[in-house]
C-alpha cells in the first residue's frame, strides 16, 4: 500500500511518445506532408522524414521527450481529493521503466479519484491517449517458416505465417474504457527480388496454404515477413482508426535447391 | 461564388489555425489540448491522425528547423479542380519558409480537399473559414488523387 501510495503521488499520464511511429498514413491517401514540410510519409512506405525520427518496428525513435505525463493526488482543504497531472523529468532514470510505472497508476490509481477542477484544460485529450497507447502495445510478430526447411527450384513453397491477424486490446483510462481492434495484412519480401501481398489470411502448409512462391535460381535467401497494422478504436463516445504500425519475422539464409534427374544405365 | 481567390482566402484561415498550433506546443513545450482542438477544427477523418501524429513527433523532437519567430505555411490554389457548395477539391502549391528552415523542397504541388465544417467538431470557434480538410497530399506518382468530393457525404 505504501508503494501504491508513493507511486501516485508522481504517477501517470500520458505521454507514451517513447516509440515514434511511422506515419498512420490510411490506405489510398497517397503521400501526405506535415504542416512544416519536413515530413512526408506515404501510405504503405516507411518514412521519408528528416527529424531523426525513425520508424517503430524494424527502428525505434531516436529522439523522445524528456519527461513522462504523471497523475498526483491533491488533498483539497475539505479534505476531498482529486487528480491532477503533471510532467515528470526522468533524468538519468530509465525512461521505460518510469513510463511503466506511469502507465500502472493512470490504470490503477487515477480511475479511483476525479479530476481537479479546470484539471481538464491541462490535461490529455484522449486521441493523445489513444495514439499514445497504440504506440506502445507489443503487436503479435510472425514467426514464419517454410516446410521442411528448403525449397526447390521450380515447385511451389508454402508459407506458413504462424502470426496473429486480429488482436483486441483495451486499458483503463482516465476518460473510462480504451478498446482497440488491431488488424494485421502480411506482405512477404521472398529475397530473390519478388515481394508479394498484401496478404488478409495466415499463410499455411501445403496444400491449402494461400501465400506461395516459387524460386527460380538455387541460392540462400533472406525472407521477410512484414506484417502492417491498423487499428479501430473506441474512447469516451468517439472512434476512429490509426494505422502506420509494422512488425516482421524472418527466415534467414533460407536454401533452395535443384533436383536432377538421374537417368541410369543399364 | 467559390473561385480561386474565395479558397485561397480559406486556406490562409486554416493555415493561421494550423500555425497557432504549431506555435502553441512549441512555446508549451508539450501538446496541449487548445493545440489539439485546433488541429481537430481544421482536420477531419484519417488525414487527422497523420496530422496529430506530426505534431506529437515534432513536439517531441523540439520542432527542429522551427524559425525563430514562425509564422503560418501559405497554401496558394494553382488549379481549382471542383467547387461545389459543400465540397472544394483544389491543386495547390505551399510556402513553409515561415515555419520551417530546412523544409523539403522535393514536394511539390499538393492537392487538398475541403468539405464544409461541422460545427460541432469545433465548440471554440477556432476554425473562421467554415471549411475543413478532408485530403492534404499528392500520389506518390505525382498523378492527381481522386477526387475526394466525389465520395464525400
Amino acid at each position: 500500500m505504501r508503494n501504491c501510495i508513493l507511486i501516485s503521488s508522481i504517477l501517470v499520464l500520458t505521454a507514451g511518445l517513447n516509440a515514434a511511429p511511422t506515419a498512420a498514413i490510411a490506405p489510398d491517401m497517397g503521400c501526405i506532408p506535415d504542416s512544416r514540410g519536413r515530413v512526408v510519409e506515404c501510405s504503405g512506405d516507411t518514412t521519408q522524414e528528416n527529424t531523426g525520427l525513425r520508424p517503430v518496428g524494424k527502428e525505434i525513435g531516436s529522439r523522445l521527450p524528456d519527461y513522462v505525463v504523471f497523475p498526483a493526488i491533491r488533498t483539497n482543504p475539505d479534505g476531498s481529493q482529486c487528480l491532477y497531472s503533471w510532467n515528470f523529468s526522468y533524468g538519468d532514470l530509465s525512461r521505460d521503466l518510469v513510463a511503466e510505472t506511469a502507465r500502472h497508476d493512470w490504470e490503477v490509481v487515477a480511475p479511483q479519484y476525479p479530476m481537479c477542477p479546470g484539471e481538464s484544460s491541462t490535461g490529455v485529450d484522449p486521441i493523445v491517449y489513444v495514439i499514445s497507447f497504440w504506440q506502445d502495445i507489443p503487436l503479435p510478430k510472425p514467426a514464419p517458416s517454410i516446410a521442411p526447411g528448403w525449397a526447390i527450384t521450380g515447385k511451389t513453397a508454402y508459407l506458413e505465417t504462424h502470426g496473429e491477424r486480429q488482436h483486441d486490446y483495451s486499458r483503463g483510462t482516465p476518460f473510462g474504457p480504451l478498446a482497440l481492434t488491431a488488424t494485421g495484412q502480411y506482405t512477404v519480401d521472398w529475397g530473390d527480388g519478388e515481394t508479394t501481398g498484401p496478404y488478409d489470411v495466415e499463410g499455411g502448409a501445403w496444400p491449402d496454404g494461400q501465400i506461395t512462391h516459387t524460386y527460380i535460381n538455387v541460392g540462400h535467401y533472406d525472407i521477410v515477413v512484414t506484417e502492417n497494422w491498423s487499428s479501430t478504436w473506441h474512447l469516451g463516445g468517439e472512434n476512429g482508426t490509426l494505422t502506420g504500425l509494422e512488425t516482421e519475422g524472418g527466415i534467414d539464409n533460407f536454401r533452395v535447391e535443384q533436383i536432377q534427374a538421374v537417368v541410369g544405365g543399364g | 461564388m467559390i473561385d480561386v481567390a474565395y479558397v485561397n482566402r480559406v486556406l490562409a484561415g486554416l493555415d493561421a489555425v494550423m500555425g497557432d498550433s504549431v506555435r502553441m506546443v512549441a512555446k508549451a513545450g508539450s501538446l496541449t489540448p487548445d493545440s489539439i482542438d485546433r488541429v481537430k477544427a481544421i482536420y477531419v477523418g484519417p488525414i487527422l491522425d497523420s496530422q496529430l501524429n506530426y505534431l506529437i513527433k515534432d513536439s517531441a523532437a523540439g520542432f527542429p528547423g522551427l524559425p525563430p519567430s514562425p509564422g503560418n505555411r501559405k497554401t496558394t490554389v494553382t488549379s481549382l479542380l471542383s467547387a461545389q457548395s459543400k465540397c472544394v477539391f483544389a491543386r495547390v502549391a505551399r510556402d513553409y519558409s515561415k515555419v520551417s528552415v530546412d523544409a523539403r523542397t522535393d514536394i511539390g504541388e499538393q492537392y487538398v480537399g475541403l468539405q464544409t465544417l461541422d460545427r460541432a467538431r469545433d465548440t471554440n470557434n477556432y476554425n473562421p473559414t467554415g471549411w475543413t480538410i478532408i485530403y492534404d497530399g499528392f500520389q506518390k506518382d505525382r498523378s492527381k488523387p481522386p477526387d475526394p468530393c466525389a465520395t464525400a457525404s
